[in-house]
């Protein structure tokens, strides 16, 4: 039971990752609700696990991914309004406040970059953890964070009167 | 902090060469620091700081939170009950008993003969024989005919089932959305 309880410790940094990903806060719950239901489940070989908190995050990521391809499949025979996934131009985004427009600039990160940078800048975690829970090696997580870092600053640098 | 510090922990930053302590002194001086006292230059990058605080703070909702805290604890099983809301799935049932009766009664109407009076004609020969009821005197004519209509009434049933399916998906989409 203590295993459980140090990840249900953690469930608010599974939450964050999973609304990172699926882009929902209502879809993020309902990731976090099947990771539970998953880590139940596995109650009996939690202790096999070397390092509980990585799995967690594995686990989130993986369901989220899931929950994403899985919206897309219901969603992409439907005549979509393009105004909403097409990337928003440097004009529509002087039309925003400025944390959505720092949230815009995040969405349009490749899914790798976005995640490597929210376990760095939100979750403060260090390279070998984040290389952990995405399964990458250090110099790609290396090289992930430079490069969003790069992309946040040309678009944050692109925007008049920023 | 002075502002020419700043500056290199922030060309670090972007270079992915900080440290996790180094980056803790960026957010915290861009999130707590008086504006007026940052350098115009570098008042661009408060909104990003700002943004990493803001999500740090964000969290599961008490509801979801208890819930779990309920199956994990509380309970002898886990149960995932009802994530999404039930309206959908009976809007999606009820549209498609409602495709079904369309196409049901349409078949229906299509296969009534059009005189009630008069019997059908019995398709019990190998050697059709015209009668009365045929408008066409050439059985091979008559085939194609029935065949073409046969056709017709396909690609009209196929045209309703996508469009069925078409409002099906619209309505799974305001479900969406309405998440």
């Amino acid at each position: 039971m203590q295993l459980i309880s140090d990840i249900f410790n953690i469930r608010n940094k599974l939450y964050r990752f999973a609304a990172r990903i699926v882009g929902s806060s209502d879809e993020a719950e309902d990731v976090v609700q099947e990771v539970f239901m998953k880590v139940w489940q596995q109650r009996d070989e939690l202790n096999e696990i070397r390092n509980l908190e990585a799995w967690s995050m594995t686990l989130t990521k993986n369901m989220s991914l899931d929950k994403l391809r899985s919206k897309h499949r219901r969603t992409e025979s439907i005549s979509t309004d393009l105004s909403l996934v097409a990337p928003p131009s440097v004009a529509s985004l002087e039309a925003q406040d400025l944390a959505t427009q720092i949230q815009t600039i995040m969405a349009q990160l490749p899914e790798n970059q976005r995640q490597c940078m929210h376990l760095r800048d939100v979750e403060g975690l260090n390279y070998d953890e984040i290389a952990a829970i995405l399964q990458l090696t250090l110099a790609q997580v290396k090289t992930n964070i430079h490069r969003a870092r790069n992309f946040v600053r040309s678009k944050i640098n692109d925007i008049p009167n920023f | 902090m002075n502002t020419n510090d700043i500056k290199q922990l922030l060309e670090k930053y972007f270079a992915a060469e900080t440290s996790l302590e180094e980056e803790k002194v960026l957010q915290q001086y861009f999130t707590t620091e008086n504006i007026e006292n940052i350098d115009v230059s570098l008042q661009k990058y408060i909104p990003l700081f700002q943004y990493f605080k803001t999500t740090q703070h964000t969290h599961l909702s008490n509801a979801i939170s208890q819930k779990i805290e309920n199956q994990l604890f509380a309970s002898k099983s886990y149960a995932l009950k009802s994530l999404r809301k039930p309206q959908l799935n009976i809007q999606k049932w009820v549209l498609r008993v409602a495709a079904v009766a369309v196409v049901a009664l349409t078949m229906w109407g299509v296969m009534q003969p059009k005189n009630q009076d008069k019997p059908l004609p019995l398709i019990a020969h190998h050697v059709h024989h015209p009668t009365d009821e045929d408008t066409e005197e050439n059985p091979e004519i008559a085939y194609q005919k029935a065949k073409a209509a046969l056709m017709l009434l396909s690609g009209k049933m196929k045209k309703g089932i996508q469009t069925t399916d078409s409002k099906v998906r619209k309505v799974e989409k305001i479900g969406i959305l309405n998440d």
